[in-house]
């Protein structure tokens, strides 16, 4: 196209100000970049027209990567310049953990770039508590040692305890997200992961212990892989996982834990047998099946889950799942009649802290419009809409709350 | 840094202002009729995602309507510049350590070419404010002075004025904030 524009001469230009990046970071990026793309240092230095030992001391961090050099690089593997400077330096170990946890994964569809954007999310949440100075705290239980004991009746055991020392009573958990995030210091995402993926979960020491469910998954089922993944981080937190929806055949002991973890947890043992034997005395001819939607509606869970759960209690004879043949059609048509509505569905992407940080930052001034957007996985206008639901507008002037500011001063010393 | 006007020069605009103008409805004559050239970065009209609401709907949400900065570069009202020498290039991987791509691609061509940049962002207003220290050649303005100059070049009617600033925050989800230069103008040009 045809330039108009005229450079001009300054003498300030050269000592712009700006964040000092660290070139070893920033190598480590552009090889994760790179191998995302599946490119090779040879392919790579043929575009650059640079000899591949360049590009192999460019991902070192022993060469200072050039402006132009950036610019193609970032070009080439389809990723924002501003991204490959920003993300800061690797958490440690996580990005071979998600490779490892894939390779053992029997999947059909193409994970890793589902892993990708996990560990790009995981970072992100780390970056932004930097940033706002507000480190996520953690009050995790010590990991629940498998050997030697039945799985199921552990995880009976351990579920008992976590509400316990939680607080959590014996009632439904309805914002089960919120509570383990707030509670515990689990960072709790949800993806459009394929089909066959049900959770994700990986710990690090730096970042905690993360976890992934898939959004395209009903409500009910993300809350009970959300409950499992929990389990997964309390009995092996140190091995990342990939979760696939019914694909063990002989499930190992850890996998039997946080399935039946996950069971326990969300409809504990005790309310529930109290308030099945409620209905049961109400009933002349005994439960019935719209008693059991009712049941699975008020603990969040879905109908079959329910039924596994009161056989697994003995509350109903083993087999009534088979003999209910709870086929979802008519489920949702005995649902419909009792006018049961689906359970409302969590469907943002980001834990509301998340959001929450982000969104105090570019308060401050942390973080850029365009930043905040990238951060919350949207456009500009997706961003300032979310800014504007969080603040509160208020009479002609708009004063906004601002997020930030502390409800109390902090006396000095 | 205080937002000076140079009449008759280069003025980079940034996607928040780019968005905002286009929600206004008055995008057109604030090209026509403000004394600058304005334009914007290839990054910033081909890359970002530009949208804003459409009119209301009878139920529902709604629609989005995509921007298309190129219908303005046709017209002529509008340049849009590629970051491809050296030197803005290097400016731009210094902004891009702090800002998104097409922040940093709008203040570098603006370091290099000694524009004016239209944003709202604090943090490239910030940012901008340490380098303009060192680059005289360089000035910030923001929406509500881009629309104050615009209302008082066009001799737009009061009901007008409020339907372009209600339209930026209905169809752009954008408010000055308090203390912005025009804040006082805006807030009274809504009532």
């Amino acid at each position: 196209m045809c330039r108009e524009a005229r450079e001009i001469e300054h003498p300030g230009e050269n000592i712009v100000p700006v964040t000092p990046v660290d070139q070893r970071t920033l190598g480590t990026r552009l090889r994760e970049a790179r191998e995302a793309r599946n490119w090779t240092q040879r392919q790579v230095a043929d575009r650059l027209q640079v000899a591949r030992t360049t590009v192999v001391a460019i991902e070192k961090g022993e060469r200072r990567v050039k402006p132009a050099e950036l610019v193609e690089l970032a070009g080439l593997y389809g990723q924002p310049v501003s991204d490959l400077l920003q993300r800061g330096a690797p958490a440690e170990d996580l990005a071979a953990q998600l490779r490892g946890a894939l390779a053992a994964a029997p999947v059909d569809s193409d994970l890793l770039p589902h892993l990708q954007e996990f560990q790009a999310l995981c970072e992100d949440y780390a970056r932004l508590e930097a940033l706002c100075e507000a480190p996520l705290r953690r009050r995790y239980p010590p990991e629940v040692e498998l050997r030697a004991v039945d799985p199921e009746v552990a995880a009976e055991d351990v579920a008992a305890g976590e509400r316990s020392r939680l607080a959590l009573g014996e009632g439904p958990l309805l914002n089960l997200r919120e509570v383990l995030e707030a509670d515990v210091g689990l960072r709790i995402f949800q993806m459009d992961l394929p089909p066959e993926a049900a959770g994700l979960f990986v710990f690090t020491q730096a970042l905690g212990c993360c976890i992934a469910v898939n959004r395209q998954h009903p409500p009910e089922e993300r809350r009970a892989s959300v409950a499992r993944e929990y389990g997964h981080f309390l009995t092996s937190r140190h091995r990342a996982r990939i979760t696939l929806a019914g694909r063990y055949e002989r499930r190992p002991a850890a996998e039997r834990f946080a399935a039946a973890f996950a069971r326990a947890f969300l409809v504990p043992a005790a309310g529930l047998r109290r308030r099945f034997l409620e209905v049961e005395r109400e009933r002349s001819r005994g439960v019935t099946l719209g008693d059991l939607c009712r049941l699975a509606h008020f603990y969040a869970v879905s109908v079959e889950a329910m039924t596994r759960r009161l056989e697994e209690v003995r509350l109903v004879p083993s087999g009534t799942r088979d003999r209910l043949r709870l086929e979802e059609p008519h489920v949702r048509e005995a649902q419909r009649l009792l006018g049961l509505g689906r359970l409302g569905a969590d469907d943002e992407i980001l834990p509301p802290r998340f959001v929450a940080l982000a969104v105090e930052a570019w308060q401050k001034g942390d973080l850029s419009e365009g930043q905040l957007a990238r951060l919350l996985r949207t456009d500009r206008l997706g961003a300032r809409e979310r800014v504007w639901r969080l603040e509160t507008t208020s009479g002609e002037g708009g004063e906004t709350i601002d997020l930030a500011a502390p409800l109390l001063a902090r006396s000095a010393g | 840094m205080p937002a000076r006007t140079r009449q008759g020069g280069l003025l980079l605009l940034d996607a928040c202002c780019l968005i905002n103008l286009f929600a206004s409805g008055r995008i057109e004559a604030v090209l026509g009729l403000l004394p600058y050239r304005f334009a914007t970065s290839e990054l910033v009209a081909d890359r970002e995602v530009l949208s804003i609401r459409g009119a209301p709907r009878t139920s529902g949400e709604p629609e989005r309507v995509a921007l298309t900065p190129r219908d303005f570069e046709r017209a002529g009202d509008l340049e849009i510049l590629p970051v491809t020498s050296e030197r803005e290039q290097a400016q731009f991987v210094r902004f891009a350590a702090e800002l998104d791509d097409g922040e940093a691609s709008v203040c570098a061509l603006a370091v290099v070419h000694g524009g004016g940049v239209a944003t709202d962002d604090r943090k490239a207003l910030r940012i901008l404010g340490r380098v303009g220290a060192e680059v005289p050649a360089m000035w910030t303005i923001q929406t509500p002075e881009l629309l104050f100059e615009w209302a008082r070049r066009s001799g737009a009617a009061a009901p007008e004025i409020r339907d372009a600033l209600r339209a930026i925050a209905d169809r752009a989800s954008f408010y000055p904030r308090l203390g912005v230069p025009r804040y006082d103008w805006w807030v009274r040009s809504l009532r």
